[in-house]
C-alpha cells in the first residue's frame, strides 16, 4: 500500500481510537472536576493541563520511561499482552489520551459547571431516577460540550508530534502516522511529498475546526450552555 | 389520612396533620419565613434537620432513619420559575412527565394542554413562550404526571398582573376538573382567598393555624383577617337569578345575599368573598337604602385592631362574617357582644364555581 496512505488511515485509526477513549475517562473526569470540592480537584486538575504546558518531548520521555520493558508498567503490558509496549501502536494511544485529555476535559468541565441544577430538580420531581437525569437531561444539554470535546480532542491527536516521536518511533503501519510521515519526507528532502502531507493537514483542519464553530453558531439547543 | 409531617427547618417547626385528600391548602405567612424551605422538604429536595417527619398515607418519606428520594415520591412540583427543559418542545415537555407518570388518573398531554390553555403552543420552543405562557406549561405538566400531591410554591409570583390574573382564573377552574390535594405557597393574599380551601397560617413567631378558609378569614384575631383587603369567606349554593345579573346565593339553612359575578346555574356550589371593609353595621333596620344585602346577625367579638379600627365578628344561624369599622363607631353605636345589630353589606363578589355540581 501507499505508505503515505498507511499513514492516513493510522493516523485516523489512532484519532478515533483516542477520541472514543478521551471521551470516557473525560466525561466522569470533567463531572468530577465540576462539581467536587475535594481538595485534591486543583492538584488533579494542574495534572490534566499539564500538556498544555509543557514541551510534548517531556512528557514523552517520561512515558518513554514508564513504558520500558525494564519498568514495573512495561513489564506488567508484557506480561498481559506478551508484547513490548514502547514504540507500539498502544503506547501511542495512551499517550495521545495523555496528551489531549485537557482539550477534551475543558469543554466538558465547562458544560457540566453551566448545566442548570434547578432542571434537574425538576426531573426529579417529575420520577426521573438518577440514570434517567443523566440520559434524557444532562447528555442533550451537554450535547455541544461532547461535540466540542470529540473534535477538539480528534484534531488535536491528529496533529501531535512530539510525544509520537518519542514513544512510538516511525514505524510504518504501526507507529508512523501522518506528522512523524511528513517529518520523515522533510528529513529525506522530499519536498513535493512532503507539501502534500502538510497542505493535506491545513485543509482537514480547518475544515474541521469551520465545522465546529459552525455547529456552536447553530446549536439552538445548546445556546443556553456556555 | 393524606399528608402528616413535622417539618423542621432554621427556626422553623411546623406540623401538618392530615392535608386533605382533595382540595387546595394555602401555606400562607409573610416572605421570607421559609414557606419555600418546607414544601422543598415535604417534596424531598432539602432533608430538614433532625427530627423531620414526612408521612404520605401509609409511606414514610422522611422520618430519622428513612430518606425516600423525591423521584420515589409521587409529587409534582410547580416551582415559581417554570423549568421547562430548553430542549424540547411545549408538547413533548409535557409528555416527558406524561411517560414518567405516577398514577392513571391524570390528564392526557393535550387534556392537560386544552386545561391550560396552551394547545395553539404545542410546537413551539419553550425559549420562545413569554413568562405566563411558560408557568401555564409548567402546570400542564406537572397535571400530566399525575402526581399523588401536587406542591406549588408561589407559582405566580414572577409574573406580571395580567399574566397572574389569567393563571388564577384558570386554577380555579382547574380545581373542580382535578381531584388531587395540592399545598399551594403564597404570600398574595387575593390567591389564597380565591384558590385555598384550607389554609395553614404561619407567623413570624412561629404561629401556626390550620383550617377551612371559612374560619379563619372569619377570626378576627388571625393575620389573614387583618391584612389589606382582607375578606370574609362565605360557602353557599346558588339559588336564584335575577333580570339584574344577580345571583342570590344560600349560605347554610336561611342566609340569603345577592351575589355580582358570573351567572352560575341554580345549585352550584360557590364561595362569596365579602370585604371586611365593605360590610358597616346599624342597630336599627335601614329602610330605603341602595344596599341589598342587610342581615340581622349578632355581635360576637370586638377585636381592636388599633387605637382607630377595630374588626368585629358578627353571626348569624348559618355563618360568621366580619367588619371594619372605626372605634369611634363602637362608641357611638354601644355595640358591646352579644346585641343584636344589622349587618348593610355593599358589594358580594360570587367567587368561584367551586365543588361539584350536583
Amino acid at each position: 500500500m501507499n505508505p503515505d496512505l498507511t499513514a492516513i488511515i493510522l493516523t485516523l485509526k489512532l484519532a478515533t481510537i483516542t477520541t472514543v477513549i478521551l471521551i470516557l475517562v473525560g466525561t466522569p473526569l470533567a463531572w468530577w472536576l465540576a462539581h467536587s470540592q475535594h481538595r485534591l480537584r486543583s492538584v488533579a486538575e494542574a495534572f490534566i493541563a499539564l500538556p498544555l504546558v509543557l514541551p510534548p518531548t517531556v512528557i514523552g520521555f517520561y512515558l518513554l520511561i514508564v513504558f520500558a520493558p525494564s519498568s514495573l508498567p512495561g513489564q506488567w503490558w508484557q506480561g498481559l499482552t506478551g508484547t513490548q509496549l514502547a514504540f507500539s501502536f498502544s503506547a501511542l494511544v495512551i499517550g495521545s489520551v495523555i496528551y489531549s485529555l485537557p482539550f477534551a476535559v475543558q469543554p466538558l468541565k465547562n458544560t457540566f459547571a453551566q448545566l442548570p441544577h434547578n432542571l434537574l430538580e425538576a426531573a426529579a420531581t417529575m420520577g426521573c431516577n438518577r440514570w434517567d437525569r443523566i440520559r434524557n437531561i444532562i447528555f442533550p444539554l451537554s450535547k455541544r460540550g461532547f461535540i466540542t470535546a470529540a473534535t477538539l480532542g480528534f484534531a488535536h491527536t491528529v496533529g501531535e508530534f512530539g510525544i509520537v516521536l518519542m514513544i512510538g518511533g516511525n514505524i510504518p503501519g504501526e507507529t508512523q502516522v501522518l506528522s512523524i510521515a511528513l517529518y520523515d519526507k522533510v528529513e529525506t528532502l522530499d519536498y513535493s511529498g512532503a507539501h502534500w502531507l502538510a497542505a493535506g493537514l491545513v485543509i482537514f483542519s480547518l475544515i474541521v475546526l469551520s465545522a465546529l464553530y459552525a455547529s456552536q453558531r447553530n446549536t439552538r439547543e445548546g445556546s443556553l450552555w456556555g | 389520612m393524606g399528608l402528616t409531617a413535622d417539618l423542621r427547618w432554621g427556626n422553623l417547626c411546623v406540623e401538618i396533620n392530615n392535608i386533605e385528600n382533595d382540595g387546595i391548602t394555602a401555606l400562607f405567612g409573610p416572605s421570607g419565613i421559609g414557606k419555600t424551605s418546607l414544601l422543598r422538604i415535604i417534596a424531598g429536595l432539602d432533608r430538614g434537620q433532625q427530627g423531620t417527619l414526612v408521612k404520605y398515607d401509609e409511606s414514610v418519606w422522611q422520618s430519622d432513619d428513612v430518606f425516600v428520594p423525591p423521584h420515589l415520591r409521587g409529587i409534582g412540583y410547580v416551582f415559581q420559575d417554570a423549568r421547562l427543559l430548553p430542549h424540547l418542545t411545549v408538547i413533548e415537555n409535557i409528555e416527558f412527565a406524561w411517560k414518567r407518570r405516577f398514577g392513571d388518573n391524570g390528564p392526557s398531554p393535550d387534556k392537560a394542554c386544552e386545561l391550560l390553555q396552551i394547545g395553539q403552543l404545542q410546537q413551539r420552543s419553550v425559549q420562545s413562550l413569554s413568562g405566563g405562557e411558560q408557568q401555564r406549561v409548567a402546570i400542564a405538566r406537572s397535571l400530566a404526571s399525575a402526581p399523588r400531591l401536587l406542591l406549588m410554591d408561589e407559582p405566580l409570583a414572577a409574573l406580571d398582573a395580567t399574566a397572574r390574573d389569567h393563571i388564577l382564573s384558570l386554577l380555579e377552574s382547574l380545581h373542580r376538573e382535578i381531584h388531587i390535594p395540592v399545598i399551594y405557597v403564597s404570600h398574595q393574599l387575593e390567591e389564597v382567598v380565591r384558590l385555598a380551601d384550607h389554609v395553614l397560617l404561619l407567623d413570624h413567631n412561629g404561629e401556626q393555624t390550620h383550617g377551612p378558609i371559612e374560619n379563619l378569614s372569619t377570626d378576627p384575631t388571625l393575620p389573614l383577617a387583618q391584612l389589606q383587603g382582607s375578606a370574609s369567606i362565605l360557602s353557599g349554593t346558588v339559588c336564584e337569578h335575577d333580570e339584574f345579573h344577580l345571583s342570590q346565593v344560600l349560605v347554610g339553612k336561611s342566609t340569603r345575599l345577592w351575589a355580582s359575578g358570573r351567572r352560575l346555574d341554580i345549585g352550584q356550589a360557590v364561595r362569596l368573598r365579602i370585604p371586611v371593609s365593605a360590610v358597616s353595621i346599624a342597630t336599627t333596620a335601614p329602610e330605603h337604602s341602595s344596599i341589598l344585602n342587610v342581615l340581622p346577625v349578632q355581635v360576637e367579638l370586638i377585636h381592636p385592631l388599633d387605637d382607630a379600627r377595630a374588626l368585629v365578628r358578627l353571626t348569624t344561624s348559618d355563618t360568621a362574617l366580619l367588619a371594619a369599622i372605626t372605634q369611634r363607631s363602637i362608641y357611638e353605636l354601644g355595640l358591646e357582644p352579644g346585641q343584636h345589630v344589622y349587618a348593610q353589606i355593599k358589594g358580594v363578589a360570587l367567587l368561584t364555581d367551586y365543588g361539584d355540581s350536583p
